[in-house]
């Protein structure tokens, strides 16, 4: 095997998958055997692809299906940046497959073969947005990632789901038509390619003042990154089962956004091009309201869900804020945000859904005393809202250690103020639910509380979660190996 | 080979919940601060495990002088604090107290700004556990309260230490040699453990909000991490002499009118690092000296205070000075624990408080502080007055309350009887303490007009006290709350912001109506997640201080 | 209250627990300080140094300073309550001062 064929792979391989759960929809044990099967294959074959990214390769598979517009072609390629998002993708697919099934299972709902189905398309369009090298190509997964994730957010075909859903598409598809689509032919038309390259394509191609103007395109164009204004489809897809938050939100849809938005910063505008023209000066005041903003209404929410949508707003604008930064520290500090808020974000959702199939609650005020009952779940839940605060000894505290580190000039000290009060922000929305479980009486329940007494919820909903709360700890300490991975993106830094 | 006594408590928190419940843990958290301490007693000073982490060099352990002390005297705090806790079930509190110990003694050896920052924030959300382990609705929002400041502290510390890496290349812990921005952020962040004026409501608000046993915990590390930190940052720093008497001046007045005896002792615990503070500010090596020893002696006799008043809420179920009074019927030997640690703080002579305060007393007289020596003289009468005569006399004496219970039982009487020992034995054997002091400066305080002095100062104290009584002038324990600072993020923030927020909202309604819906039951929710229907709650109210912070900040950073 | 505590020590604080007692108590701090201030003139001073030196010569200064200082303590104190008292249930539920007085004690688990 070489590494173009693993790149075709690790595209192909979930849209396999998704075949075989299809064929395998009467033999529900077969077919979850089946979504697991491709995922650790998945996740083994972009590992061999990590490997060879790690020793200085960069797989390339140029032109290999033409487009309808002549001349433009899918391409493929892979570099550090995309390999992590990759590995990340891949490696949370395990956790999350096998939490879907312990949650799917103890809620009984159905239509569960699609569910799986689509899981498996979806992941397969974020492979190809991770491995995607030119910015059409990553257009034309990032359409089929909104849709394959449609269903999934209107999973439970009510109404108010529907709503939601349909909510989720039309900003989704619509910023990304108009804006994206628009933003990706202007570079077209003045770069001449939309090829990713290191330092930037831009430089010297487009008017300084006209810098900023693209870049507001292809930031409001990117709408999964959930920028201010457009972020509004992130709190309405909260309708959808658990285990499908924790793929928007942790696995692939969010984290595709902040991916590409670090893609076109770092590949198509280049870092040293946006610091040269202040380009990004606005986007990083932007990201930086979106910030405060959201933890804000996050700590108005009284539905846990709902609080950790708005503070996934929140957690994301910190890639944005990063790489608008302007520097290659910043840049690099918006990546490790990538992973790090992956794997606390992963871990609150799995720990909310275990709490709504253990005790059908789902309002933080009605938390009180739960942990009782919930030790490990409200454990991983802990140090999942730790890693998000950023607390040392966890992963989510290099990130706001390397955004201080990037702002740190006269012009920026600002930022640092709004990681400070973020930070806070993000302590007292989950402190809460942290105090409240451990440590206030539980509500006094009428005659039934022996009987319905919550507990710990099924094991397959309680480890997933566990294990995503220990990565989170070993990130702190492994961060340097992610570093060293990380850094060929820019050659400047030391 | 010697392992970092933190790994010791760290480790022991995690084996702990394994350990069945009952004397064999007792035992086991006994054992820890004991075998800890093994680690380092003995150990000549020097670095000891280094660690490389993301390019920096991390120094575990770094065992100095000023480490030492510290070091050793957090250690036999973890010690008496586990034998009063003995008879303690709750593992929260019993991993918490672990951890919390562990990291305030990790933060003293920590020889780089990263190590200490990480047991800073330990220290911070170790200790929230403490206070929340009274599970009621009040400690519960107490507990958010401290905990969030606690993480400004954090934040601010943070902010300062990457700045400071920035512009010097070096994350060692030493003095700082000018007052960069990285240092004033420092400053602040130290400022809030060490409960500088109009940032030490925390400790009032907090320390009395914990359980019986959890506040001798409390009590001794968070602000005496902050008054080593200082040390080593700061010592000399002017401006701390006066921010030093400042702190010991207001919070004897707060004390004369609280009710609740425990948050009495918070009073007098922050007036008592006002003395720490002025000796870190003068800076000559006798006054760090002073600030060394006092922080020792004051570990053991506000433990003490805190031990028995911990006695008499466990055993007659508050502290309220209104609701209490002739417990000397009941807990006499309680009673007597209490009289010499009030005999200790109030620096009687062969107590401990007497051989340290006077050291720092008599570098501000040398240095040419004059009005910060009166200060610290009023302050000294005041303490005495407070922490002395009304703990003791409120508790134990005064009119009968008629509360009839149990003496404590043998593990508090046994914690309280050597902590009692220890500030005896230290008042009337003053060397061995001396010895460990950073600096080597001969200080004799038993002379007979020092002892004949004090005792002046004292007794007539004391006569103004009973005057007082027999007149009837003495204010009465009143059930009441004291206004302090914190009203503004307790009160006006909150109702402010509120306001602005119902008006924000408002104008968003009018203009877009697809957002109406959703942002009307944000608003309505902010009852909800505040727990309370005027919305006056913890969440909203941490925005405000954040606010009001962020502000502030704009205009250092400039 | 004529109950006798089981203590030996509670008991023989309760013979001086009355009028008569504490006013003896009194007396006896007044003769102990006025001989403070009597021994307090005769002793070697070797403060030599700043305001100690000083107010070290000025007979019974120590003694005098405390009790006006802490006579202006409480008075202050006093005044201050005017201003600053609240109502114990002032910040309830958010704070402890309101809540309800434990009856048995701390219960132990």
């Amino acid at each position: 095997m070489n590494d173009t064929t693993a790149l075709y792979l690790a595209i192909l391989l979930p849209l396999l998958g998704a075949v075989f759960i299809a064929a395998l929809r009467n033999h529900p044990n077969l077919r979850e055997a089946a979504t697991l099967v491709t995922s650790v294959v998945l996740f083994a074959n972009v590992c061999w692809l990590v490997a060879s990214v790690a020793n200085g390769a960069t797989p390339r598979a140029a032109n290999i299906l033409p487009m309808p517009v002549s001349g433009l072609f899918l391409s493929l390629e892979l570099e550090p940046l995309g390999a992590m998002f990759a590995a990340i993708a891949s490696g949370l697919w395990i956790i999350n497959s096998l939490y879907s099934i312990g949650y799917m299972r103890a809620n009984k709902e159905k239509h569960q073969t699609r569910f799986y189905i689509c899981f498996a398309i979806a992941i397969a369009a974020a492979m190809g947005i991770a491995l995607s090298g030119d910015l059409i190509t990553l257009f034309v997964f990032y359409e089929v990632l909104t849709l394959a994730t449609y269903p999934l957010v209107a999973h439970k075909q009510t109404e108010e789901a529907k709503a939601g859903a349909r909510t989720y598409l039309l900003i989704l598809l619509s910023t990304s038509v108009f804006l994206l689509l628009f933003a990706i032919a202007w570079t077209y038309d003045v770069a001449g390619t939309v090829a990713f390259a290191q330092g930037g394509i831009l430089d010297g191609r487009i008017e300084n003042w006209l810098a900023p103007v693209l870049l507001a395109c292809f930031a409001f164009g990117i709408g999964k990154a959930a920028l201010l204004p457009v972020h509004l489809w992130l709190p309405a897809a909260m309708v959808a089962p658990t285990p499908v938050s924790a793929l928007l939100h942790a696995v692939a849809v969010v984290k595709a956004g902040v991916f590409t938005m670090l893609k076109v910063g770092i590949y198509i505008f280049g870092i040293d091009f946006l610091e040269q023209t202040g380009a990004s000066q606005w986007l990083a005041w932007l990201a930086g309201a979106s910030i405060l903003y959201a933890s804000v209404r996050a700590l108005a929410k009284d539905n846990l869900k709902a609080r950790l949508a708005y503070s996934t707003v929140s957690q994301l604008s910190y890639v944005t804020l990063a790489m608008a930064l302007a520097t290659p520290l910043g840049a690099l500090a918006g990546a490790l945000q990538i992973a790090m808020h992956a794997f606390g974000k992963i871990t609150l959702f799995m720990c909310a859904g275990a709490i709504y199939v253990a005790s059908h609650r789902t309002q933080v005020s009605d938390l009180n005393g739960l942990a009782r009952a919930m030790p490990i779940t409200f454990a991983a839940f802990t140090v999942g809202a730790l890693s998000i605060i950023g607390a040392p000894l966890l992963g989510g505290f290099w990130v706001k250690w390397e955004i201080i580190f990037a702002a740190n000039t006269p012009e920026q000290l600002i930022f640092i103020i709004v990681m400070i009060a973020s930070s806070m922000l993000s302590l007292a929305y989950f402190a809460p639910i942290i105090g409240r479980g451990f440590f206030l009486p539980p509500a006094q329940a009428s005659g039934d509380a022996t009987a319905n007494a919550p507990k710990e919820a099924p094991l397959l909903c309680v480890l997933p979660p566990g294990i995503s709360a220990i990565i989170c700890i070993i990130l702190f300490f492994q961060i340097d190996v992610l570093w060293r991975f990380l850094k060929p993106i820019f050659e400047a830094i030391p | 080979m010697s392992i970092p006594p933190f790994l010791f408590y760290l480790a022991g928190a995690l084996v702990l919940p394994l350990i069945p419940k009952g004397v064999m843990r007792s035992l086991f958290l006994l054992l820890v601060p004991v075998l800890a301490l093994t680690q380092f007693v003995l150990l000549p000073f020097g670095e000891y495990a280094n660690a490389e982490l993301y390019g920096y060099t991390l120094i575990l352990m770094r065992l100095d002088a000023l480490a030492y002390a510290f070091s050793l005297i957090f250690s036999i705090a973890a010690f008496l604090a586990a034998l009063f806790a003995w008879h303690i079930r709750d593992t929260t509190q019993q991993v918490a107290t672990l951890v919390y110990s562990g990291a305030a003694i990790g933060a003293v050896q920590a020889g780089d700004l990263i190590t200490l920052f990480c047991f800073w924030e330990a220290t911070a959300f170790a200790s929230v556990f403490l206070v929340w382990a009274r599970r009621t609705t009040g400690a519960y929002f107490t507990g958010l309260r401290y905990l969030i400041i606690q993480m400004l502290s954090g934040l601010l510390l943070l902010a300062g230490v990457i700045l400071h890496i920035n512009a010097t290349g070096s994350n060692l812990f030493v003095q700082f040699p000018d007052m960069s921005l990285a240092a004033v952020l420092i400053l602040l962040a130290f400022g809030i453990k060490c409960a500088f004026p109009l940032l030490h409501d925390w400790l009032q608000d907090a320390y009395p909000a914990s359980t019986a046993t959890g506040t001798v915990v409390l009590s001794a590390f968070t602000t005496k991490l902050a008054v080593y930190a200082l040390a080593r940052g700061f010592p000399g720093l002017e401006v701390l002499v006066y921010i030093g008497a400042l702190m010991t001046l207001f919070p004897i007045f707060y004390a004369v009118i609280e009710n609740d005896l425990r948050r009495v002792l918070a009073f007098s615990l922050n007036n008592q690092l006002g003395f720490m503070v002025v000796g870190i500010g003068i800076g000559t090596p006798l006054a760090l000296n002073g600030t060394v020893a006092h922080a020792f002696c004051h570990i053991l006799y506000k433990a003490l205070l805190f031990m028995s008043m911990g006695a008499v809420l466990l055993r007659a179920g508050t502290t309220k000075g209104s609701e209490l009074g002739g417990l000397y019927k009941s807990m006499p030997y309680t009673m007597i624990f209490c009289v010499i640690g009030a005999a200790s703080i109030s620096a009687f002579p062969l107590f401990s408080g007497f051989i340290s305060k006077s050291l720092i007393l008599s570098a501000t007289d040398k240095q040419g502080y004059t009005l910060v020596w009166l200060a610290l003289l009023f302050a000294s009468a005041g303490v005495f007055h407070h922490s002395g005569i009304k703990i003791p006399y409120f508790a134990f004496f005064a009119h009968d309350s008629g509360i009839r219970c149990r003496e404590a039982p043998w593990n508090m009487l046994l914690a309280m009887g050597l902590t009692a020992l220890l500030c005896v034995g230290i008042g009337i054997f003053p060397q061995p303490l001396y010895n460990i002091l950073p600096y080597d400066i001969p200080y004799f305080p038993y002379t007979a007009d020092h002892v004949v002095f004090q005792l002046q100062l004292l007794l007539f104290s004391a006569l103004a006290f009973t005057v007082l009584m027999r007149t009837g002038i003495y204010p009465p324990e009143l059930r009441s709350v004291n206004l302090s600072s914190d009203i503004v993020y307790r009160k006006w923030l909150p109702k402010f912001l509120l306001w602005t927020w119902g008006g924000i909202e408002q104008f968003i309604v009018s203009i877009t109506t697809p957002l109406r819906r959703e942002s009307w039951q944000a608003f309505r929710n902010i009852g909800i997640v505040l727990g309370n229907d005027r919305g006056s709650g913890a969440m909203l109210l941490w925005v405000g201080v954040l606010l009001v912070l962020l502000l502030t900040l704009t205009y250092v950073a400039r | 209250m004529n109950e006798q505590p089981r203590f030996l020590l509670s008991r023989l604080l309760q013979r001086i627990d009355s009028p008569l007692g504490a006013k003896r108590i009194y007396y006896v701090l007044l003769v102990v300080c006025g001989l403070l201030v009597v021994v307090g003139a005769l002793i070697p001073h070797h403060d030599a140094y700043g305001m100690g030196a000083i107010v070290a010569r000025i007979p019974g200064f120590y003694g005098i300073y405390g009790f006006v200082m802490c006579a202006l303590l409480v008075l202050v104190a006093k005044a201050l309550r005017r201003i600053l008292m609240r109502p114990e249930n002032y910040y309830a539920p958010h704070a402890i001062d309101s809540e309800e007085i434990q009856k048995d004690g701390e219960s132990s688990t």
